[in-house]
């Protein structure tokens, strides 16, 4: 995947640190749910305007 | 002392494996949260009416009345605060938003995103509980002193620290990145104030009381648990780090650095002060629509919109402020940042000459269209600037540079409104008709936008006297010793 980071300088020492894409997608939905209710409250109150 | 060392910048530097992806969220969560001070209206009327709300019996024919209609029936006592005092509540804040960002901008950039998050988080939650003891003795001070001051150090702080984390993870699409975050500033507001409502409907329905002191407690605690999560999601990328097929030369224009400026030497070119202007224009000028949204509309429009569907509106044009941070900033990453600002400044000016001009052809299409262009173009001013800045000025400092560069939201955040309702009462005082009262004031922002046109022909690179040496990042090298067989762009 492209957009894998590929870390270009690390020590021996360091683990590794596997993000799934399941953790990507987890993370996104925790930020873009509330957003996607705040979005649906505010187009409702507004399509009066178009009516 | 475990949490404070987690906090430290060394322990937040990712490992191999580690999805760059994540960290979007991650800044997102955080200005989600801040966001919040855009809904801060939402508590404007209830604060007016604390101590009448305290005089009054609870009844069962109150708490039957719903928030809003519970305030409009009360009348406030004399002791009350009035709503300008309440709105300094907000001006405070962003005052202190703009001078926490340039104060704490280079600490910031040495203590690395993690730590600065978690202290806005502190500053932004311990806020709200200050301003909750405020309101329940009603202090103003407490109030000015908890949400302003404390919660606008916790906003400017919030505000920057993610921004120079985005920009380090994607060289490739830095516009798009940081407009990802600050997409949620503007996105946050219409988290908080149906959120906002519901949790002081929850409250009075507890305590017979407005509910603002409850609520006010209960935002301190959601927004710290929801920050935090910014907090333990953040990474900052391994000195030499690039994006695996990223070649930096091939991206280059003309106004892209391969060097860095430091943050003291920033200020003192013309470049810096050149977008401080057009920041400051392009913020004021988007002021002069969302402050007068609503009357406005009522008053070029006065049977088709009434105060309902004006509310509504305003919640449209936060859509257009939002969306606008997102793809204004993801455009300048295809045609330049220069080009995006020249498009902003001569658009705009043409859409608030619209603005009139649709009142008197009784156009609602066109009013609204052109009010939307505008607040995408608000928006996206302030998602595209940081980029302009890395464009400039290098990613070094990029952070530091940024929160210097917010003083000019804090200057329009008093400057916008003051000129708006000055030209307002001098319409008023010289008896011109309602309708027409918002001409002048739109044609001033039109100039004020060609203002911020010529600073954007005057930017050129930034001369080479004030370019830092290359030294390596010493903050990190503990941790990671470049590999160069490794290392690409």
């Amino acid at each position: 995947m492209a957009d894998d980071v590929r870390m270009q300088s690390a020590s021996a020492s360091s683990r590794a640190e596997n993000s799934s894409k399941v953790l990507v997608i987890l993370a996104w939905t925790f930020v873009l749910v509330p957003l996607a209710w705040g979005v649906t409250q505010t187009v409702i109150k507004s399509v009066a305007i178009f009516r | 002392m475990a949490l404070l060392s987690f906090l430290d910048r060394e322990r937040s530097i990712a490992k191999p494996g580690f999805n760059r992806w994540l960290v979007p969220p991650a800044a997102l969560a955080i200005h989600l949260s801040i966001g919040q001070a855009y809904a801060f209206s939402v508590f404007n009327k209830p604060l007016t009416k604390l101590v009448a709300m305290r005089q009054l019996a609870p009844t069962d024919t109150l708490r039957a009345l719903s928030q809003s209609k519970l305030v409009d029936a009360l009348v406030a006592a004399p002791t009350d605060w009035s709503i300008p005092e309440v709105t300094w509540v907000f001006s405070i804040a962003i005052v202190f938003l703009g001078l926490s960002a340039a104060v704490f901008g280079a600490w910031l950039d040495r203590v690395g995103p993690r730590k600065a998050m978690f202290a806005s988080a502190i500053c932004f939650s311990f806020g709200f509980f200050v301003g909750s003891l405020g309101v329940y003795y009603h202090q103003f001070w407490l109030l000015l002193l908890g949400y302003g001051v404390l919660g606008g150090i916790g906003l400017g702080l919030a505000y920057i620290s993610p921004v120079s984390t985005l920009i380090k993870w994607f060289p490739d699409k830095p516009g798009m990145a940081t407009g990802l975050a600050i997409m949620g500033f503007g996105g946050g507001a219409m988290i908080a104030a149906p959120l906002s409502v519901s949790l002081m409907q929850y409250f009075h329905s507890l305590h017979h009381a407005l509910g603002v002191t409850g609520t006010f407690a209960a935002l301190g605690v959601i927004y710290f648990i929801y920050m935090m999560f910014g907090v333990f999601t953040v990474r900052v990328p391994a000195p030499g780090w690039n994006p695996v097929g990223y070649v930096p030369s091939e991206h280059q224009g003309k106004l892209v650095s391969s060097y860095n400026v430091s943050v003291n030497d920033a200020w003192k070119t013309q470049q810096f002060w050149l977008l401080w202007i057009m920041l400051l224009v392009n913020v004021t000028a988007g002021i002069g629509i969302l402050s007068q949204a609503s009357p406005m509309s009522q008053d070029f429009f006065p049977v088709r919109i009434t105060a309902v569907i004006a509310g509504g509106f305003v919640g449209l044009l936060s859509i257009a402020n939002m969306s606008g941070r997102f793809l204004w900033s993801t455009f300048s990453d295809y045609i330049g940042r220069k080009v995006t600002y020249l498009v902003f400044f001569t658009l705009g000016p043409l859409m608030y000459i619209l603005i009139p001009l649709s009142g008197r052809i009784r156009s609602v299409a066109l009013f609204v269209f052109c009010c939307f262009v505008i607040l995408t173009m608000y928006g996206g001013g302030f998602a595209t600037i940081p980029a302009y800045l890395r464009d400039l000025f290098g990613t070094r400092q990029v952070g530091a540079i940024h929160g210097r560069l917010l003083t000019a939201w804090s200057t329009a955040g008093v400057l916008g409104p003051a000129l708006v309702s000055y030209i307002g009462k001098y319409q008023t005082d010289h008896g011109v008709p309602k309708a027409h009262q918002y001409d002048l004031t739109l044609y001033i922002m039109a100039g004020l936008l060609l203002i911020g046109l010529i600073c954007d022909l005057m930017v050129r690179p930034v001369d080479a006297k004030y370019h830092a040496p290359e030294i390596p990042d010493t903050s990190t090298m503990r941790v990671f010793t470049p590999n160069p067989e490794r290392t690409r762009g």
